[in-house]
């Protein structure tokens, strides 16, 4: 059955290959499509395939093309059963058969009408292709691989790609043809054959130039003497390398070390071996540990001592060895600016303290201790505390020195100003220290204004009445002055009389005897004179100042109460140090008549309760 | 000015408000250092060379009782006021205190604002969290 029959089966069906635009589509084997819209348009076309009518499309009707038969023109232009085809590039069956407008058979086919599709299609043919062509993902792929692995291979090229495949067979002869038939290095240099000469036995040369390379080599050795010849130079150069990198090193170390001496001025301070050494907070810290493990160290101790004495049987007193007073490390100067700073990082944490002792027991927790301190903090750090007092003299001298224009005379002028400020700043701070220390006993306002003690200070007093206060004693010492305070209770309390009162071991001979305790050996006396205003409750007429005042007065107190060395028992060493640094603290506040037993009270330690108890109080 | 009177009522208050007397002796020895650094800075800008020089000898001379020492600080504070030494002294001892006393209100309310949960006032302490200073300080508490 031919194509066209077929074609004409499938109308007469309805068996249409496809439906595009409304219409249904046929396809004859051969590749023909047709598109028919109604039953009009599929009886003309079963006609026309039949031979038996016109196509007519929309108004214009096409003449019927009779089948071509062997004698038609065309069918002979284009060679018949036998066709001739193109030989030659760009030579077409056109261009052969039709360049001939004798050929152009269906130059009578006329102008055809189609429909608004195919017309819309035609038009835009050349831009679709154009847009197929830019969507064509897989051959711009294909080319971007092919350019970048095959970089001027060609279709025709002799290697490689699908022609390669195709003629592998071909290109394997072609390669055998090429492939050398001399060895390689005949190629490279010519042959002996080449040059007339006796062929050249390359594996005696290839034996020899091993050999020559191994000259030396000792099998039983692990290397030749070339060999250990370069490993010994490659160990020396190894060496030196190394050595110039650290000579390198240490000149970059050398270079950044000095780099803050370049200036004279710079270096010439750094090497002043009177500079202020920068204050190292964990020295401090260092030195008040130190202080108190040894206190907790000698307390433990006493008390093994205590226990022993009460239960052991064997006991024996150890001797007692003379005690070396601890060495406290010397603090190293700090300039003002860091005192400064600790003021106020000191005055901050006083306020803190007082912020904090208000606030129900704030201390319990970090977070609301760290909370305190900030408040304390945002107040007083870098406010107006006392600014206006940073130092500024010696800086000032510092820039003079430091300036260009100033003349050597007076730079002279001016390096022995700072050094005088800088001495005197650092005796004062000396002083500060060993005021606030133990050796004085007392604090450094002590040493400043009267106004500050209550106008008691030691500085800006000046004999008032030489011949002390009204029913003060001048000679009063301990356990004088205290004659006419009561007698506390208690189980075995004594009247208080001097004449009954046996003394004590902690206060006694015009001393503090409290070892372990800074107070040990303390001054306890009277008042070393009675000219300044108070007399005996004036601490300026103490010759050791408060400190002095405290112990004698806590003498004279413990005498009063007829507080013997067997009550003094129930008070440990911390007891009795701490009794002591109540008494001072008071007299320093203004107080010069601590009582003993409010004293106690407020202590509140196990200690301070059974003495308490003790004198029924 | 009466400036014990002065300097008492203030110790009062500062006891008044939470100041024991530990507390209290700590902070006077705080602000006679200051008032000495404050007066050792004004020798360095008005003393002439030959006062400096002498009052640098003097200090340096050793100390071993309390009556040395208060010798060394009488010196300086009348080489560097003169007369109105003692005026001098009491007025910054006096102003120390006052401000100690004002600083010290002002922690309290904040304090007392920020446990009430004052906004202003979480944020404020807030903000020193992480501050060395304000580290420094919970440290020397």
């Amino acid at each position: 059955m031919s194509d066209n029959q077929d074609l004409v089966n499938n109308i007469k069906d309805g068996n249409n290959f496809n439906q595009e635009n409304k219409a249904e589509v046929y396809q004859a084997d051969n590749g023909m499509k047709i598109n028919i819209m109604d039953q009009e348009g599929a009886n003309l076309a079963t006609e026309a395939l039949r031979g038996q009518g016109s196509i007519t499309r929309g108004p214009n009707t096409v003449p019927q093309q009779p089948p071509h038969g062997e004698d038609n023109p065309k069918y002979k232009s284009m060679g018949g059963d036998r066709p001739s085809l193109p030989t030659a590039p760009g030579e077409s069956f056109n261009d052969k058969d039709y360049r001939n407008p004798d050929n152009r058979n269906n130059s009578n086919l006329g102008p055809t009408e189609v429909s608004s599709t195919m017309s819309a299609s035609l038009g835009n043919m050349d831009v679709r292709s154009k847009e197929l062509r830019e969507e064509d993902s897989h051959k711009t792929e294909r080319d971007n691989y092919n350019n970048k692995y095959n970089p001027g291979m060609t279709n025709t090229s002799k290697f490689g790609g699908s022609d390669a495949l195709a003629r592998q067979d071909e290109l394997k002869k072609e390669l055998t043809k090429e492939t050398p038939t001399k060895p390689f290095f005949d190629l490279e240099f010519g042959s002996d054959e080449d040059d007339g000469k006796k062929p050249r036995d390359l594996h005696q040369e290839a034996l020899d130039s091993n050999a020559k390379a191994n000259e030396g080599f000792d099998p039983k050795s692990k290397l030749s003497n070339t060999g250990r010849s370069f490993f010994e130079n490659e160990d020396v150069h190894g060496e030196n390398a190394k050595l110039r990198e650290d000579i390198e090193d240490l000149r970059m170390q050398i270079a950044e070390l000095t780099k803050k001496f370049d200036d004279p001025n710079a270096l010439q301070d750094a090497l002043d071996p009177n500079r202020p050494r920068p204050l190292n907070p964990l020295e401090e810290v260092q030195t008040t540990l130190l202080k108190e493990e040894d206190e907790r160290q000698r307390k433990f101790a006493q008390d093994v001592e205590n226990e022993r004495k009460l239960h052991d049987p064997l006991y024996q007193a150890v001797p007692v060895t003379p005690e070396v007073p601890p060495v406290t490390p010397e603090v190293p100067p700090t300039t003002p600016e860091q005192d400064k700073k600790l003021r106020d990082f000191k005055t901050a944490a006083l306020i803190a303290g007082v912020v904090a002792g208000g606030a129900a027991g704030i201390l319990g927790g970090a977070a609301v201790g760290g909370a305190v301190a900030a408040t304390a903090g945002v107040i007083s750090i870098g406010g107006r505390i006392t600014n206006h007092f940073l130092g500024r003299s010696l800086t000032r001298i510092e820039a003079q020195i430091k300036n260009p224009e100033t003349d050597s005379e007076t730079k002279a002028n001016l390096e022995r100003r700072k050094t005088n400020l800088q001495k005197i700043q650092n005796v004062v701070q000396h002083i500060t220290k060993f005021a606030t220390g133990a050796a004085l006993g007392a604090g450094i306002s002590t040493f400043i204004s009267n106004v500050a003690m209550g106008g008691h200070g030691l500085v800006w007093n000046r004999p008032e009445v030489p011949g002390g206060l009204p029913g003060v004693n001048p000679e009063a010492g301990i356990g004088k002055a205290g004659l006419e305070k009561p007698v506390g209770g208690g189980e075995t309390p004594l009247p208080a009389s001097p004449e009954t009162y046996p003394g004590n071991s902690f206060i006694h001979d015009g001393r503090v005897d409290l070892p372990g305790s800074a107070w040990d050996g303390n001054w306890a006396n009277g008042p070393a004179q009675d000219t300044l205003a108070g007399g005996a409750e004036n601490f300026a007429n103490y010759a050791g100042g408060p400190s002095e005042m405290a112990a004698s007065q806590l003498g004279q107190d413990l005498a009063s109460n007829n507080i013997t060395d067997q009550l003094l028992t129930n008070l440990t060493t911390y007891d009795k140090h701490r009794l002591l640094t109540q008494y001072w603290d008071a007299i320093r506040a203004g107080n010069a008549n601590p009582e003993l037993i409010e004293t106690l009270k407020n202590m509140n330690t196990e200690g301070a309760q059974k003495l308490l108890a003790a004198i029924g109080k | 000015m009466d400036y014990t009177t002065e300097i008492e009522n203030i110790k009062n208050e500062l006891k008044a408000i939470g100041f024991d007397d530990s507390k209290l002796n700590q902070l006077m020895d705080l602000a006679t250092e200051e008032i000495l650094q404050a007066a050792i800075e004004e020798l360095g800008e008005k003393a002439d060379d030959a006062t400096l020089e002498m009052v640098a000898q003097e200090v340096d001379k050793p100390v071993t009782t309390a009556e040395e020492a208060t010798a060394r600080m009488s010196l300086i504070f009348e080489k560097a006021y003169g007369p109105e030494a003692e005026n001098k002294k009491n007025e910054m001892f006096l102003d120390y205190l006052k401000q100690t006393l004002e600083a010290t209100k002002s922690a309290k309310d904040l304090y007392n604002r920020y446990q009430t949960g004052d906004p202003s006032a979480v944020a404020t302490i807030k903000a020193q969290e992480g501050n060395p200073d304000a580290q420094q300080v919970a440290d020397m508490m």
